[in-house]
């Protein structure tokens, strides 16, 4: 009889170019279901494409692959919409389907566009590409050179990893929300528990959750290593999903399939929490921090800017101005609209806030709201190395949720929603 | 290329070095790789370039979990463009450790490297048996063997050339 698989284990075996069964520690050719790109495809894979004599992208793969112009802003230097144009190009000439600077984050569009689906094999020129899996699907990140690989060939290499486990149950205490349970996660566990890796999860809260609070989740993944994170196909996967012609192939993972480790967490004891500077596993309670006084906060990122965690905030509002200089940045651009028709454009700006078009903006400090020398933020993004926002060794980044950023915009320091006076 | 006597001085770095700190994002404009290296360990050691373009072949020493963070491939390649020879660190993260052998920048795994190499040490790498020599302390140290799979992709230079042949074989350059 053969051994049980992991989510992982199945996935990979269905794309394998060969159809046979792989277990973690096998290395295995695939044909990935969907591919996403960004800047990087300018910036490093088309020079390197034309490197190897390659006249035109695989046709197959080009059908599959969107490339989503995220990190450079909107017309934002000379250079970056020369290789904007560059990209435009390069898209029309291969036939790929390309959202343009504007339309918002890969990981958040690529979902919208229908090209995230159960069971599929995603692989993205970013390192945030696990956050497809929350969609039940294997998705990790890649670089220039390996998207390089695919447009030529269409197909690639993988190790296919071992899984690590995290299983979560019961209720959420009030005010403690998916991206305290995952930086509880990355204190304990620290980030290189799941290098080389996959992650799944498992139990009653991420059952209860919804997708775009597991997107939160899988989205970090990375920030513990993992090549992928991988979340459980239910209900609230279907109904989430945009109408699309491409199929779903749901995976559960095997009762007697082997995890490398598993990390029970029982979610009624949480409480919100922040990653202090210059780690995502350096994770606090709020409620020990002290006074720390900030100078902006940032609402956006892939991690957490998508309608859910704006009706948080709306809710947390309450009419309340902000202390704090504060920058909210949708996660796409149909965010944004959703944001607008709801009022929400209107609440955040009279509170005081300034409202941005569609990018990645501050998360990297790319083109907008990049800190300086000595400054202090919270930020809903999920990484605080040094450097990373902008600044240097003095820029102390604090990551947290929505609530907890809201809260602390408001009261001008950090503090969870629990002490909203 | 060489890979079974690579030479140089050691430069040492701690735990952890993200691609933030490698190569911040601010200079990923600069999509040359001769133009961008200059700011290889911008964020942490900014006057990294020019001390290797004055001390030569370098090898860089560095801690836990080196190449963290993001898949830009931009990091490795800031690496050997400014020319540093090897990478030899306690761990890698899963994404850089790919992008190093697809640019064919070398690397070695070597647990508790930290210690046994300073600052400015001789030292020579053979990725072949997986070894470090420290020269100057007179030790050597057994690292984690690259597989031959690897090693062979690595000494053609990386991924490029290799997709090079595929392209001829298949004739996709018609
Ligand atoms: S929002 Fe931040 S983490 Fe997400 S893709 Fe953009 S730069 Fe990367």
């Amino acid at each position: 009889m053969s051994k049980g698989q992991t989510i992982s284990e199945k996935i990979l075996s269905r794309q394998s170019i060969d159809d046979r069964s792989v277990y973690a520690g096998d290395r295995v050719d695939v044909k990935p279901n969907t591919v996403l790109t960004n800047e990087m495809l300018p910036m490093v894979s088309i020079s390197k494409f034309y490197q190897t004599g390659a006249k035109k992208v695989n046709q197959e793969l080009a059908k599959n692959m969107l490339i989503i112009l995220d990190h450079g802003g909107f017309g934002t230097t000379d250079k970056m919409v020369n290789f904007h144009e560059l990209t435009r190009n390069f898209a029309s000439n291969n036939g790929i389907a390309l959202d343009d600077a504007g339309s918002g984050i890969s990981h958040v569009v690529f979902h919208e566009k229908g090209f995230a689906q159960p069971g599929y094999l995603i692989l993205g020129t970013d390192s945030h590409t696990v956050t497809h899996g929350a969609f039940n699907s294997f998705s990790k990140g890649i670089g220039g050179s390996d998207l390089v690989e695919l447009m030529v060939k269409g197909t690639t290499w993988l190790d296919v990893p071992e899984t690590n486990l995290v299983r979560v149950d019961g209720i959420l205490p009030q005010h403690v929300y998916s991206k305290d349970v995952l930086l509880h996660v990355n204190g304990e566990k620290k980030m290189t528990w799941s290098t080389d890796k996959a992650i799944e999860w498992q139990g009653s809260t991420i059952h209860h959750l919804s997708m775009e609070a597991r997107l939160t989740m899988s989205n970090m993944a990375i920030e513990q290593g993992g090549v992928a994170g991988i979340m459980p196909y239910d209900d609230k996967t279907k109904e989430y999903l945009p109408p699309t012609n491409r199929d779903a192939f749901p995976v559960e993972a095997d009762e007697d399939a082997e995890y490398t480790e598993i990390f029970e967490v029982d979610a009624t004891t949480l409480e919100p929490v922040v990653a202090a500077p210059h780690s995502p596993d350096n994770v606090k309670p709020v409620s020990e921090l002290g006074d720390i006084e900030l100078d902006q906060v940032f609402i956006g990122s892939c991690t957490n800017a998508r309608i859910e965690d704006f009706d948080i905030m709306a809710k947390l509002i309450k009419g309340r101005k902000f202390k704090t200089r504060t920058i909210v940045i949708p996660g796409s651009a149909k965010v944004g609209l959703e944001a607008a028709k709801k009022g929400y454009v209107e609440l955040f700006m009279e509170a005081g806030a300034t409202w941005a078009y569609s990018t990645c903006g501050a998360c990297y400090g790319g083109s907008l709201g990049r800190a300086g020398p000595g400054m202090k933020v919270l930020s809903t993004t999920n990484r605080n190395f040094i450097g990373r926002m902008g600044g240097d060794k003095t820029t102390e980044v604090y990551l947290g949720s929505p609530a907890t950023a809201v809260s602390s915009a408001i009261m001008g320091k950090i503090v969870s929603a629990k002490d909203l006076v | 290329m060489e890979v079974s006597n690579i030479r140089g001085k050691a430069m040492k770095f701690g735990d952890k070095m993200n691609t933030d700190i490698i190569i911040p994002s601010q200079y990923l404009e600069h999509s040359d790789p001769n133009v961008y290296c200059k700011y290889v360990m911008a964020a942490i050691r900014p006057s990294t370039w020019e001390e290797i373009q004055e001390r030569g072949d370098t090898v860089f020493i560095g801690g836990i979990d080196f190449g963290s963070g993001s898949s830009r491939e931009q990091a490795p390649d800031a690496i050997k463009f400014a020319g540093v020879k090897c990478v030899v660190a306690e761990s890698f993260a899963t994404i850089f450790f790919r992008n190093c052998v697809n640019v064919g920048l070398p690397l070695l795994e070597v647990k508790g490297i930290s210690e046994k190499v300073d600052e400015g040490d001789e030292v020579v790498v053979d990725l072949h048996q997986g070894v470090i020599i420290n020269q100057t302390r007179n030790i050597t140290i057994q690292g984690q063997k690259l597989e031959p799979f690897l090693l062979n992709k690595m000494e053609k230079g990386g991924l490029i050339p290799e997709l090079q042949d595929y392209v001829k074989q298949h004739q996709l350059d018609q």
